[in-house]
């Protein structure tokens, strides 16, 4: 992998991120709405922010949103994370491009449970 | 709401006073931070120089309600000097094409206590104030701005519309999770809200 000094993005292939060695960082949920527009009988949906990291040097790091759907935690939104994906010839990905492939491969990490555990955890 | 921006030795004392008044309400009375101050109720520290370059908010009744503060990444800065942690041993950045936003702030100050993150999604001049920000730094060539922030900036920036990412992973600092924030400059993030 290369970084750009002057964008702080991490190139690097998709094939480099598959191999790495994520870990769980932190995990955390929404606080209500402080303005108090909860209503007595609407539904309450619980969000919260994950954040895994590889210890490379330099290291690599990935956060994205998650939501409690049907008792299912599923992933809200794309990832947020410090790597430019490149393809083989070392061009890189676009935004939106970016975003979707990242978002393919925190898919296939098995986040769920620590993510629950830790915000467990936090809230006891 | 208008916008002034300037350096310190170009907007008027009166201006810079009331500036260094907001910020320590925000900063110090309402957010709790520890910071230090010069005189009473005055928040400005050592990267308040004559080359920082502010632009600030200022409501109908003429009283400050917004403050962004610029330095430039190639003299000393608040990431490089105080939180070089959050790069986790990358090089800090030193470019003109990266400037460093900081004590920004754009709050209602009679709405009482927020967080340091409230402030930045409930406030309907934090977005115009941020573009105001990102407007003086491109015009003294900068591509990006950096900044150190809660972790949860970057996804409040990201529904705004604006392209923040962070440079590593988020350290705990404090007890907070905070991380190096990087939000590149383009004509659609900069552009006036019309």
């Amino acid at each position: 992998m290369h970084s750009n000094a002057d964008d702080g993005f991490l190139r690097m292939t998709l094939e480099d991120v598959l191999s790495l060695p994520f870990i769980h960082l932190a995990s955390g949920v929404d606080e209500a709405d402080e303005h108090g527009t909860d209503r007595c009988g609407s539904c309450t949906t619980i969000s919260g922010y994950t954040e895994w990291v590889a210890r490379t040097s330099p290291p690599v790091s990935v956060g994205w949103d998650w939501v409690v759907d049907a008792g299912r935690w599923r992933r809200a939104g794309p990832p947020r994370s410090n790597v430019l994906l490149v393809d083989p010839i070392k061009r890189p990905y676009d935004w939106a491009r970016n975003e979707a492939i990242l978002g393919t491969v925190v898919d296939a990490i098995p986040w769920q449970e620590q993510a629950r555990e830790a915000v467990c955890r936090r809230r006891t | 709401m208008e916008f002034i921006a300037g350096t310190s030795d170009g907007l008027s004392p009166d201006l810079m006073a009331g500036l260094a008044r907001f910020r320590y309400q925000v900063f110090v009375e309402m957010l709790g931070w520890q910071l230090q101050t010069r005189g009473e109720g005055l928040e400005l520290d050592q990267f308040d120089r004559p080359d920082t370059a502010y632009v600030i908010a200022r409501d109908e009744s003429g009283e400050v309600a917004g403050s962004a503060r610029l330095l430039p990444t190639t003299s000393p800065y608040l990431l490089g000097e105080v939180f070089p942690q959050l790069l986790h041993g990358q090089p800090v950045p030193s470019t003109p094409a990266i400037w460093e936003l900081s004590r920004f702030a754009a709050v209602d100050l009679s709405a009482g206590k927020t967080s340091a993150l409230s402030q930045f999604s409930s406030s309907p001049i934090a977005i115009g104030l941020l573009r105001a920000a990102m407007r003086v730094a491109a015009a003294r060539g900068a591509e990006r701005l950096i900044t150190v922030s809660p972790l949860g900036i970057e996804r409040l920036l990201r529904r705004a519309g604006f392209r923040a990412h962070r440079a590593a992973p988020p350290c705990f600092v404090d007890g907070q999770p905070l991380f190096a924030a990087l939000i590149e400059i383009d004509e659609s993030s900069s552009s006036q809200v019309h």
